[in-house]
């Protein structure tokens, strides 16, 4: 609600060489607090996006794609090494990077989202 | 089981990644000369032509896939054991894989996965130094083959042959959930040495305890006891 001091003004306005008396109410400036809703988003997956999951956990060796890549089904998007182990992890969807939760040397645990495609 | 192989070719792990779709379980891919060879994180591996036995082997079975960790270890022991037929001494497995003769390094494995949203399949590379007698001074731990160690040339086709049958017979034995644990704990090259692990990216002296069970290596960082997987860490003795 605003509240504040309501002031009126009469005002003389020549229009088509007419004068006509206007009143107009002026309102003092008014200090109103606005809050927005904060809530973290993080990781945000709309329908229809598709998650590249981590297979197995490990370290990040390496991430092919930025945001904005379009990327094939069966690319590579990223390495993660377990055991000795590198994998390869590609996508199984086609799709534009719209996030990528990883960056090199992170470690990953199995599940992990790692690179989400809209 | 099915065998290929060329004269020549990149790399025989990246034929099988490229080609996996078109074949089947346990097929054994194996070059004189590879082009483009490949240890961990790209470091290359070199080779002299016919000189020593080079090739990967392709998994696609989901339950051997799932194993990958016992995989990866049994490989090492699969080839430490036939090595040991052939009369070689004091062999040891360094955690995670590779295979070590008095303190140099004779056999060293990489394996790659494919993964779509899971693994697709896994593919173990496997260089073993049979017939080579002499290493570029480059290497930071010494290398040896078979040659070296026994002062005679060996048949390479013949040793191919025990190493393929040796992989196959062990590796239906992890299939069927056999326990390897007490005999590759016998061999454990790491164990009470003290060595420098980048663990969670800061460098430490550790102790090593040894080999788990469950195929971790068992350390000791700063009086407390952690249980190291090979994606953790990095190595210098």
């Amino acid at each position: 609600m605003l509240e504040g001091l309501v002031k009126m003004k009469i005002y003389k306005i020549k229009v088509n060489g007419k004068y006509y008396e206007v009143e107009v109410s002026a309102v003092d400036e008014v200090v109103a607090e606005i809050k927005a809703e904060t809530k973290k988003v993080e990781n945000v997956v709309s329908q229809g996006d598709n998650v590249i999951l981590a297979p197995i956990a490990g370290k990040v060796l390496e991430v092919k794609v930025n945001v904005g890549d379009m990327v094939k089904k069966g690319q590579t998007v990223a390495i993660i090494e377990a055991m000795k182990l590198e994998n390869e992890i590609q996508s199984a969807f086609a799709g534009q990077v719209s996030a990528i939760n990883i960056k090199k040397g992170d470690d990953v645990k199995n599940k992990d989202e790692l690179i989400v495609l809209k | 089981m099915k065998l290929i192989h060329f004269d020549v070719i990149d790399s025989t792990n990246a034929f099988l990644k490229g080609n996996y779709h078109n074949y089947q379980n346990l097929t054994f891919v194996s070059a004189d000369e590879q082009t483009a060879g490949k240890g961990r994180e790209n470091k290359r591996w070199s080779s002299e032509k016919k000189k020593n036995l080079l090739f990967s082997v392709l998994v696609k079975d989901r339950k051997l896939i799932e194993k990958y960790k016992t995989l990866s270890i049994i490989c090492g022991y699969s080839i430490l054991e036939v090595l040991k037929e052939y009369g070689l001494n004091n062999l040891s497995i360094k955690w995670p894989n590779d295979v070590y003769v008095d303190n140099k390094k004779i056999c060293g494995i990489l394996l790659e996965a494919v993964s779509k949203q899971e693994m697709e399949c896994l593919i173990i590379g496997v260089g073993v130094n049979v017939n080579q007698k002499k290493f570029k001074e480059e290497y930071t731990i010494l290398p040896t083959s078979i040659r070296n160690q026994l002062n005679r040339c060996i048949n390479l086709k013949k040793f191919k042959s025990d190493i393929y049958s040796k992989l196959v017979y062990n590796f239906k034995l992890v299939e069927q959930d056999y326990d390897f644990y007490s005999q590759i704990k016998k061999y454990d090259y790491l164990k009470n040495k003290e060595v420098f692990a980048l663990v969670s990216n800061e460098k430490k002296l550790v102790k090593v305890l040894g080999i788990n069970s469950d195929y971790s290596l068992g350390v000791i960082a700063e009086n407390k006891k952690i249980d190291l997987e090979a994606g953790q860490i990095s190595f210098s003795l």
